[in-house]
């Protein structure tokens, strides 16, 4: 009997935050439904961003690799097709269609993404903040001739919420750090891993400009002093991407006056050990994430690594595993996005999250000198992290999403027709006698 | 076996390196198209090629070509492996990244102007951490672009095809100089393509034929062939014709001629025809069109017919026109920028062909005033300072047409004798070793290059860890040669 043709289109084998999602998911679909369908994958690009996250060598990754699809075409209509991307790409090309997508980290969904949405039977996205979002956008469809409203436009299929489960196998606490920071004098380090995006000083989705505002502000002029480190990049890790990035750095610098703390930007590829490692290194003290996130992925690969505090915003995917009480929230404003900040996705009456910085700040000097008791609170969440947000548990609430939503899957039977008695031919002996 | 161009030793096609090249489509006729079709022809002994080809509207594009055939025709090899990828402009970052896992090259070599790669320069670092980015660059004049500077620092080797460009790409490198293979890798022309065909020349009668059919009897000839844009400046060559022309008596007016290889209007430059009826008004004859797009042995034939040939751009990375007419013997008139100024040969109080270094990045404002035979300089008499957002900042070397009518003067007052004699003295330099402006002294240079390349090559590291400083002021010590 054939197996049901299932395939996922994602950026399967791509180095971004999509590309990690990609691959939990197919690891756990694999592990969930490997023998009984036929799952194979379809790579897409992301943006610039490069390729060759998958390795060879990972038995988990090889099973991947072994099925993804080396032609574009599909052979034939799957029985469920899956897609992983910006919800308004998603196509409905198979005969039960899944859309995932960590959706949207502002106030509004655009139209056209909540159509992707509606040409899918189901929607999977991170958090519950992306739920709600698609579930509180409506728009007026109005008649381009007339003007007049024709009708509403909101979200009219199921949305799933399926989180991002950290790969514990990678993120776990390690006894000794080899990541090397000889060249970091500081013992104590706040970390930042985020992209950076566009958007005027305070204005841009990861708060990057804002959290280095804030840092140089909250430790100028200190005789002792943290560093910050910048694990960020704008999409490829190029030269030229590296000289932009410092000038961006410089132009916030500029804006401080007086002795500055240090600033160290980590530039490349880490591989997911080497990030683990990063993460547990000593001088890693903190990790402060107080962007906009559909899910935020580092900080809970951070938390699940090293069971070290987190300073968050108070908005965003991240607060479904963040808990409220062992982590550093840091007050802000809920405002529309800049202009400078905006494009199709991120629509310029949509509102997000922007941080006080001066109250981060105060909080970047609270956590510093008085570590020990937030380093407590941090071993909590990082408890909560490994227990309840790995990617076992993802896998078990993608089994109860699949069951929910999925019909079961027509399997073809042989049509077994009753065994036909022997007829006997009947006799025309009589018939003779009639004669 | 040797390779009948060259002495670069054969190598079997599997013990070749492969090189990916991205250039203009080898096929056709762009200055870029002819250089990387000599270095292909002379090293596809040596290496296998997969080729981006590009153009603009590309006809072939999605297509992937087998040259391989042709070209152990054209080079007597037997096992040549050259492939074509039409594409429009240079190609894209998906492309690059599909000929790396489809073709598994060796390097990438890539030609021309930096900001025609700025996709190219944006994954670097992925590629650099397979194999080796090598860039053979062209800078037209001073300041030193140090708003190039992140695009150098993107390659592992910059072959400078001029002195100009090999000092400017150290000055805007600076400290990172040291960390990279640069090398002086002038144009070279294929001297079996170009040669001087005198009166003892089995085609000498042929060429009579050909001169006649262009020029019918007109006995002094100044050749121009370039694009007709802006910075060539093909319209001061039209006003100095005319001064030239009014410099003479009218008999020995009535026998010069102009040929302009070149197209008559061109959106990036200007309507000729128009040009040469306001200056030339009943002498308008005397300028002569030779189309563009004709094979290489028309050429050879069209610099034999001139007595000398004129390139007088106001920025110009090379100029080939003047190294094939020196290759055919023809003398040059020729501005002293760019390029341009290596083919003239100035030399110091010593006799020795002139250098460059930090503060002396160019010859434009004269100081070795000395050069060879061959050539007649035009020093520019203005020197202006243009630019763009993308580039802010070039100078911009304007000859005086005024000047340009007067070495056509000098070239005409010649003798027909010394004519030829300092054009066989051209031709004499520019197929030595000291200029290495042959098509075989190219291939070495550009085959040393890449060996060099290949056995120091160390993958880029995956990530570094960068302490945030003060920037730097983008400012030089010397930004001006005077």
């Amino acid at each position: 009997m054939n197996k049901p043709i299932v395939v996922m289109s994602a950026p399967i084998d791509v180095v971004a935050g999509y590309g990690e999602r990609a691959r939990g998911i197919a690891k756990a679909l694999i592990k969930l439904k490997g023998q009984d369908w036929d799952i194979k994958f379809l790579p897409q690009r992301w943006g610039n961003c490069p390729f060759g996250a998958l390795d060879v060598n990972n038995p988990e990754d090889k099973d991947i690799l072994d099925r993804i699809m080396t032609s574009n075409g599909l052979p034939e209509q799957p029985y469920i097709f899956m897609q992983l991307s910006v919800s308004n790409e998603f196509q409905p090309y198979g005969k039960v269609n899944i859309g995932m997508s960590a959706l949207v980290e502002t106030t509004i969904v655009p139209s056209d993404m909540m159509e992707g949405l509606n040409r899918m039977t189901f929607n999977i996205v991170s958090s519950n903040f992306g739920k709600k979002v698609a579930q509180e956008t409506s728009f007026e469809k109005k008649d381009n001739n007339t003007k007049q409203t024709i009708g509403l436009l909101k979200l009219e299929k199921p949305v799933e919420v399926l989180f991002e489960g950290v790969d514990t196998n990678y993120f776990k606490r390690i006894e000794k750090s080899d990541f090397d920071l000889s060249s970091i004098n500081e013992e104590f380090c706040y970390i930042v891993v985020a992209h950076w995006l566009p958007g005027e000083l305070g204005e841009d989705r990861k708060q990057l400009t804002s959290v280095i505002k804030a840092f140089l502000e909250a430790f100028k002029d200190k005789k002792k002093k943290p560093a910050l480190i910048l694990k960020t990049s704008l999409a490829g890790f190029s030269i030229i991407e590296e000289e932009t990035i410092l000038n961006n750095i410089d132009n916030i610098r500029k804006t401080v006056k007086g002795n500055l703390p240090n600033i160290y930007f980590i530039h490349g590829e880490l591989s997911l050990t080497e990030l683990n490692s990063l993460y547990n290194h000593p001088k890693v003290k903190s990790l402060i994430q107080v962007s906009n996130e559909g899910f935020g992925r580092p900080a809970l690969e951070f938390s699940a690594a090293s069971s070290k505090p987190i300073i968050a915003s108070p908005f965003g995917g991240h607060l479904d595993f963040l808990n409220q009480e062992y982590n550093v929230f840091v007050s802000g404003r809920v405002e529309q996005l800049h202009p400078s900040a905006t494009n199709q996705f991120l629509l310029p009456e949509s509102m997000w999250y922007k941080v006080d910085i001066a109250e981060l700040s105060k909080v970047l000097i609270e956590v510093y000198e008085n570590y020990n008791k937030y380093a407590e609170l941090g071993k909590r969440q990082g408890h909560i992290s490994r227990t309840n947000f790995n990617l076992d548990k993802m896998t078990e609430k993608l089994s109860e999403i699949l069951k929910n939503n999925v019909p079961e899957v027509s399997t073809p039977m042989a049509i077994k027709l009753p065994k036909l008695l022997n007829i006997k031919k009947p006799s025309t002996e009589y018939l003779e006698e009639i004669k | 076996m040797l390779n009948f161009k060259n002495d670069l030793k054969y190598r079997p096609k599997a013990d070749r390196s492969k090189i990916l090249l991205i250039s203009d489509d080898i096929r056709f006729h762009s200055g870029i198209a002819t250089i990387s079709r000599e270095l292909i022809m002379g090293t596809a002994h040596v290496y296998n090629y997969a080729t981006v080809g590009g153009a603009v509207n590309h006809p072939d594009k999605g297509k992937k070509l087998d040259l391989s055939i042709s070209t152990n025709e054209l080079t007597g090899i037997e096992d040549a492996d050259i492939s074509i990828y039409p594409v429009d402009g240079y190609g894209d970052v998906n492309l690059i990244r599909a000929l790396l896992i489809q073709e598994k090259p060796d390097a990438l070599v890539f030609i021309t102007d930096p900001r025609y790669y700025t996709w190219l320069f944006q994954i670097e670092h992925e590629i650099r951490q397979k194999i080796p980015m090598i860039y053979l660059s062209i800078w037209d004049c001073e300041p030193a672009p140090l708003y190039n500077k992140e695009y150098y620092r993107s390659c592992d080797t910059i072959m400078a095809i001029s002195k100009q460009t090999e000092i400017l790409t150290k000055v805007v490198l600076g400290e990172y100089a040291d960390e990279k293979i640069i090398k002086y890798v002038p144009h070279g022309i294929n001297d079996n393509h170009f040669y001087k065909i005198d009166e003892n020349h089995e085609k000498y009668s042929e060429l009579q034929k050909f001169k006649k059919d262009l020029v019918g009897n007109y006995e002094f000839v100044v050749l121009y062939n370039s694009r007709n844009i802006r910075r060539k400046s093909t319209s001061d060559n039209i006003a100095a014709f005319k001064l030239f022309l009014d410099s003479l008596p009218k008999e020995e007016a009535d026998k010069c001629c102009l040929v302009l290889h070149t197209h008559q209007v061109d959106e990036n430059g200007t309507d000729l025809p128009a040009v040469i009826e306001l200056f030339l008004g009943d002498r308008k004859n005397q300028v002569i069109f030779s189309d563009p797009g004709v094979d290489i042995a028309y050429m050879n034939m069209l610099y034999n017919s001139a007595d000398v040939t004129t390139l007088i751009s106001s920025n110009e990375g090379w100029g080939l026109s003047l190294t094939e007419s020196m290759m055919s013997g023809t003398m040059i008139i020729a501005n002293v920028t760019g390029g341009m100024q290596d083919q003239m040969r100035f030399e110091d109080e010593s006799g020795n062909w002139i250098k460059f270094d930090e503060s002396f990045c160019s010859n434009h404002f004269g100081r070795y005033k000395k050069c060879g035979d061959w050539a007649i300089p035009i020093f520019p008499s203005n020197m202006s300072v243009q630019g763009s957002v993308a580039t802010p900042y070039i100078f911009d070397d304007r000859a005086d047409f005024r000047d340009v009518a007067k070495a056509m003067s000098e070239v005409h007052s010649m003798t027909k004798e010394e004519r030829v004699r300092r054009g066989l003295l051209g031709r004499s330099w520019v197929t030595s070793d000291e200029s290495m402006m042959s098509a075989k002294n190219m291939c070495k240079n550009f085959y040393d290059a890449i060996e060099q390349t290949l056995s120091t090559f160390k993958p880029k590291n995956k990530f570094k860890i960068l302490k945030v400083k003060d920037r730097p002021l983008k400012t030089l010590k010397f930004p001006i040669s005077l």
